[in-house]
């Protein structure tokens, strides 16, 4: 398969990989080696396969860098207990404030804008907060578009899983909008 | 399953279509934050990509030599094969024969001259000799 190919799929998917891995992780260096790695992965096994099959094997390739990473870390936490800090202030910011750098700023009006912001950084939040594999569920199937049977191949898990794991994950978004009054369109 | 806690707001049911709308919006929120990368983000993952596909090159150079290497190990089996035993089935005078015929003397060389001739002879069909002695 020629590289261009390669090249034009990981630009079309590196940005919300990183998202995934940044959501996961609350660490913006740690997301960015994670991508980098499943990139490596991906261009090293399985460039040779059949192009459709890229984003399946990419993401499950993504997930299990993830995984990875959250047991690295658990161990870590655990011989280093002494210095456990939250991952969040690692990188020494909030990450409710890293996105909330990233505000738009095309809003017109400043009180619907300021509500849109603060009902997006709550969603925001309210993903970054669900259980690992809650969160996965929701970012393969609603963001990356991810069929139930592929996600449930990317997380190793059953498909029946995939679904009670994204109904959870609906409920406490739900929770969060209900909270914050958002109207959903 | 969760429970919703008492003081949480009564709100409308999570039916399927309000969870698609409220994916949508969350989606929404996700998509704009991933396009509004800080500069030193993307550009860290650009170079995460270019890495990637340097090394995807890297490995397809070593790869062609690869599948050459066994054409032409396969090509060298059968070479060897045809070396060995082709001269079996198809064997030509060497030059030990020719060597034998120089030292065969001149009354050797007769008597081997009157065998072929007999062997030819036997060859011959009954109808050519019965001419023969007709005529």
């Amino acid at each position: 398969m020629p590289l261009p190919a390669l090249d034009a799929f990981l630009a079309s998917v590196e940005r919300r990989a990183f998202g995934m891995a940044r959501l996961a992780t609350r660490n913006e260096a740690d997301a960015l080696d994670i991508v980098q790695e499943a990139m490596l992965k991906l261009t090293a096994g399985y460039r040779d396969r059949d192009t459709v099959m890229w984003r399946p094997l990419f993401f499950r390739i993504l997930e299990n860098c993830i995984m990875d990473w959250h047991r690295r870390e658990g161990l870590r936490r655990r011989w280093f207990f002494w210095r456990a800090a939250p991952a969040a202030t690692e990188a020494g910011e909030d990450d409710t404030e890293v996105w909330d750098k990233e505000a738009n700023p095309d809003a017109i009006d400043p009180v619907e804008h300021l509500a849109v912001e603060r009902a997006g950084a709550a969603f925001l939040a309210a993903v970054e907060g669900l259980p690992l594999q809650q969160q996965q569920c929701f970012l393969l199937r609603c963001w990356e578009g991810l069929s139930v049977d592929e996600t449930a191949e990317a997380l190793g898990i059953q498909p029946g899983s995939v679904k009670t794991h994204l109904f959870r994950a609906m409920q406490k978004l739900n929770e969060v909008a209900l909270q914050h009054d958002t109207a959903i369109p | 399953m969760t429970r919703q806690s008492p003081e949480q707001p009564a709100g409308p049911e999570l039916n399927e279509d309000r969870s698609q709308r409220l994916a949508g919006r969350v989606v929404a929120v996700l998509d704009r934050q991933a396009q509004d990368l800080p500069e030193t983000v993307t550009a860290a993952l650009a170079a995460a990509r270019k890495r990637a596909l340097e090394q995807a090159g890297v490995s397809r150079a070593r790869y062609v030599p690869r599948s050459l290497w066994i054409g032409s190990l396969a090509a060298g089996v059968m070479a060897l094969g045809l070396v060995l035993f082709m001269p079996e089935r198809h064997a030509q005078p060497g030059v030990d024969q020719l060597l034998a015929l120089a030292e065969v003397s001149d009354g050797e060389w007769e008597a081997v001259q009157d065998l072929e001739f007999a062997v030819w002879l036997s060859e011959l069909p009954d109808e050519a000799l019965d001419d023969d002695q007709r005529g």
